[in-house]
């Protein structure tokens, strides 16, 4: 079960060892073409020879033809099935039809018209593998790359396009000095019957009558399975050259069923590309050129014969990788590189503009004053200075307003002013102010806050004060101090009055007592006002 | 492939080579980079240089302008003590003779170490540093307009800026007596800064006279 993808891992040379029971050949792919070729005996002696080969030639990878007796084909049927369960259902027919062998592989040639539709499956294996060990493990020894080991009857379909005209019965009869008369009967691009006879060593006998015997033993054994029809005749193709193909044509007369076609070797080498002509009427040569031209999947070697393969597939992957590494390191430093010294020449543009531009600046600067900071500098001193100024506070607007509200209610006297300036118009007091929800409560009515623009700066005064003279007529006394909040809400800046105390608390909260003939004496009560400075809407 | 498949020896130069690759590769694009990095740096600073030596040239005439209107004002703050040095000297003096003038019964004041100042309202200040003086300062008045008189005489005579935040005013008695020059009626208590802009890395301003 080594059926395996092709492999194209090959960036130069390639060659091909065609080998049966008695002979290996190996050919060698040279510019397209095959190149000088081999000969070894398939015993010891021919093997050391090979092993001596292999030594002094390149390393190339190595594809494998053979065409032996010990091949066996089994069609079968198994269900139409994918993946790890068709490998199964392989595995155990293999183990019951192939037991001792690791060269085994299986296509799938079509499903069966009814029933469940079973797959049908052509399996073959190469039944002894002694033929093919010693060489493998020579190769693996010799750390060879095997891409692959096929069969003369496997590849033979290869052959069916090189025909003058499309066959659907397709019967090809061809000569391999190595290994004898091979017959294989391809229906519809598929191995259906193959063959191997052994010939006599050529020269000793006519081939002519063995031939002719031979296909007419095979023609009858498919006239047997009616495989042909009037409609769908079998054509046999006698791929020779020489006397041998003049002796074929004309000695075979056709029937309804059977049509006879004899095809030169040297015209097949031809359409194949081969430049090499051949005088002897055998189809090695025509086979190996094939096979290295096509390089067909692998069918037969086991994933161990092909380890140098896959490790030099695995080479050729990380040499293209650390190609692809330095050369991309060395494109992207190239780039930015050239960038650097783009940026470079810039940067000294830059700097030599710089320098024409300072001494020009200085020139221009010369008939400027000096100053001791750069102009915008200047400009920015002055503008702090100038806010400086217009947050600068001083309790005068407060006093002259307290001045001109106590002229107008002559009856107020004062007794401290307390005074903040602040940007937040609720700013608390240090003595006091800050109590004024603690204190004798504000008369609600009192402490309305009128709605004020917005101020730069607030000014906040807590004032505390007498009416004086008072003569105990405490209605009259709030009365008086509601006028002078009025007066000062109405003032212009004013944000906010607040009357925090008053003479007599009358809110429901106090506990209020007297007599009706004592007098109170003073009338003290106590006012925040929040002053706005800057009206900035 | 299994690992015992595997026969390093086939790899083992391939492998070398493709570490020694990526080491090279990434040495050579990393050093790239760098050395792109490196220039970019130093073309942004040369050109930021041109740009604004090119912006000042191109500009001069507009700094003209600027110091023909800023620098006489400017020049005004600093002789006023508001940018540079702090004139306190000055500030000693104008109170003394301000309590003289204005015949104040008592006038104390104490001054503070300068500090850092920062201000509750928005304030560019760019590249000075803004700093202040706290006093404290104390006059027995024979009325409320005394404090005024004395805030009109250092308006227009201290050598500085400066701004009152907090002040307090307590009658010392029920009746105002003007009479008495040698006693005051109120008791003043107010605490003012003394302003001064200064260049924030330290730098004296020295203006060429």
């Amino acid at each position: 079960m080594t059926s395996s993808l092709k492999s194209r891992f090959e960036f130069s040379g390639r060659r091909a060892l065609f080998l049966s029971s008695q002979k290996a050949a190996v050919y060698q792919w040279r510019k397209g073409d095959l190149g000088s070729s081999f000969l070894f005996d398939a015993n010891t002696q021919g093997r050391e020879h090979f092993a001596r080969y292999l030594t002094e030639s390149p390393n190339y990878p190595l594809h494998i033809l053979v065409d032996i007796f010990e091949e066996e084909f089994r069609a079968e049927t198994i269900p139409h099935v994918f993946g790890g369960d068709r490998d199964a259902i392989v595995t155990r027919k293999k183990a019951r039809l192939f037991r001792d062998t690791p060269y085994f592989q299986y296509s799938v040639q079509g499903r069966e018209t009814a029933g469940r539709r079973d797959d049908n499956v052509l399996m073959s294996a190469i039944t002894n593998p002694l033929l093919l060990d010693p060489w493998m493990q020579l190769l693996d020894d010799h750390k060879v790359p095997v891409a692959g080991v096929t069969s003369v009857p496997l590849f033979s379909a290869a052959l069916v396009p090189l025909l003058p005209h499309a066959a659907d019965n397709a019967l090809l009869i061809s000569l391999q000095s190595i290994s004898g008369l091979r017959q294989t009967f391809i229906q519809k691009g598929k191995l259906r019957i193959s063959r191997l006879v052994h010939m006599p060593r050529y020269g000793t006998e006519p081939y002519g009558p063995h031939i002719r015997e031979e296909v007419e033993k095979i023609r009858r054994y498919l006239n047997s399975l009616r495989l042909a029809s009037p409609e769908d005749p079998i054509d046999i193709y006698f791929l020779l050259t020489g006397e041998l193909l003049e002796e074929v044509r004309g000695a075979y007369r056709d029937s309804a069923l059977i049509r006879h076609h004899a095809v030169d070797l040297n015209d097949l080498l031809r359409k194949s590309g081969s430049a090499r002509r051949v005088a002897a009427p055998f189809s090695d040569p025509l086979l190996a050129h094939q096979l290295l031209r096509l390089r067909p999947a692998n069918a037969y070697a086991t994933r161990r014969n092909r380890r140098y393969a896959s490790l030099r597939t695995m080479r050729h992957g990380l040499v293209a990788a650390g190609c692809a590494f330095l050369f991309g390191g060395m494109a992207s430093g190239g780039l930015d590189f050239i960038t650097a010294m783009d940026l470079k020449q810039r940067g000294d543009a830059a700097t030599s503009k710089t320098q024409f531009y300072s001494a020009r600046y200085e020139m221009a600067r010369e008939r400027l004053p000096k100053t001791p900071v750069e102009s915008a500098d200047i400009q920015l001193a002055v503008e702090v200075a100038d806010t400086l100024r217009q947050y600068k506070t001083s309790p005068r607007e407060m006093m002259v307003l307290l001045g001109s509200q106590v002229q107008q209610h002559p009856q107020v006297q004062l007794d401290s002013v307390e005074w903040i300036a602040s940007t937040n118009p609720e700013a608390k007091l240090e003595g006091g102010g800050e109590n004024a929800e603690e204190s004798p409560p504000p008369a609600p009515e009192l402490g309305l806050t009128a709605q004020q623009p917005a101020y730069r700066i607030f000014q906040i005064a807590l004032v505390k004060a007498r009416l004086a003279p008072f003569d105990g007529d405490f209605r009259q006394a709030i009365v008086t101090i509601g006028a002078l909040a009025d007066a000062l809400r109405a003032a212009p800046g004013v944000h906010n009055v607040q009357v925090l105390s008053l003479p007599l608390d009358i809110s429901s909260d106090a506990n209020l007592q007297g007599s009706s003939q004592a007098t109170k004496a003073e009338a003290v009560f106590s006012m925040k006002i929040v002053l706005g400075i800057g009206n900035e809407t | 492939m299994k690992r015992e498949d595997i026969d390093w020896s086939v790899l083992r130069g391939a492998l070398v080579g493709f570490v020694l690759s990526v080491v090279v590769g990434g040495a050579l694009a990393g050093g790239g980079h760098a050395v792109m990095k490196s220039m970019q740096l130093e073309f942004t600073r040369n050109n930021a240089l041109f740009q604004g030596i090119s912006g000042k040239y191109l500009a001069v005439d507009e700094e003209e302008k600027q110091i023909k209107k800023y620098f006489p004002r400017f020049l005004d703050l600093y002789h006023g003590g508001i940018i540079g040095r702090e004139e306190r000297l000055n500030w000693i003096e104008t109170l003394r003779d301000a309590g003289e003038r204005l015949r104040i019964p008592s006038l104390n004041y104490e001054i503070r170490s300068q500090g850092a100042f920062a201000p509750s309202f928005p304030l560019n200040l760019g590249r000075y540093q803004l700093y202040s003086s706290e006093m404290s300062l104390s006059l027995q008045a024979l009325h409320e307009g005394d404090l005024l008189r004395l805030l009109q005489l250092l308006d227009t005579r201290a050598a500085g800026l400066y701004s009152i935040h907090a002040c307090r005013m307590n009658k010392s008695s029920q009746v105002i007596d003007v009479t008495s020059g040698d006693k005051g009626n109120i008791l003043v208590q107010c605490e003012m800064n003394w302003f001064t802009v200064k260049l924030a890395d330290g730098t004296e301003i020295k203006v060429e006279t």
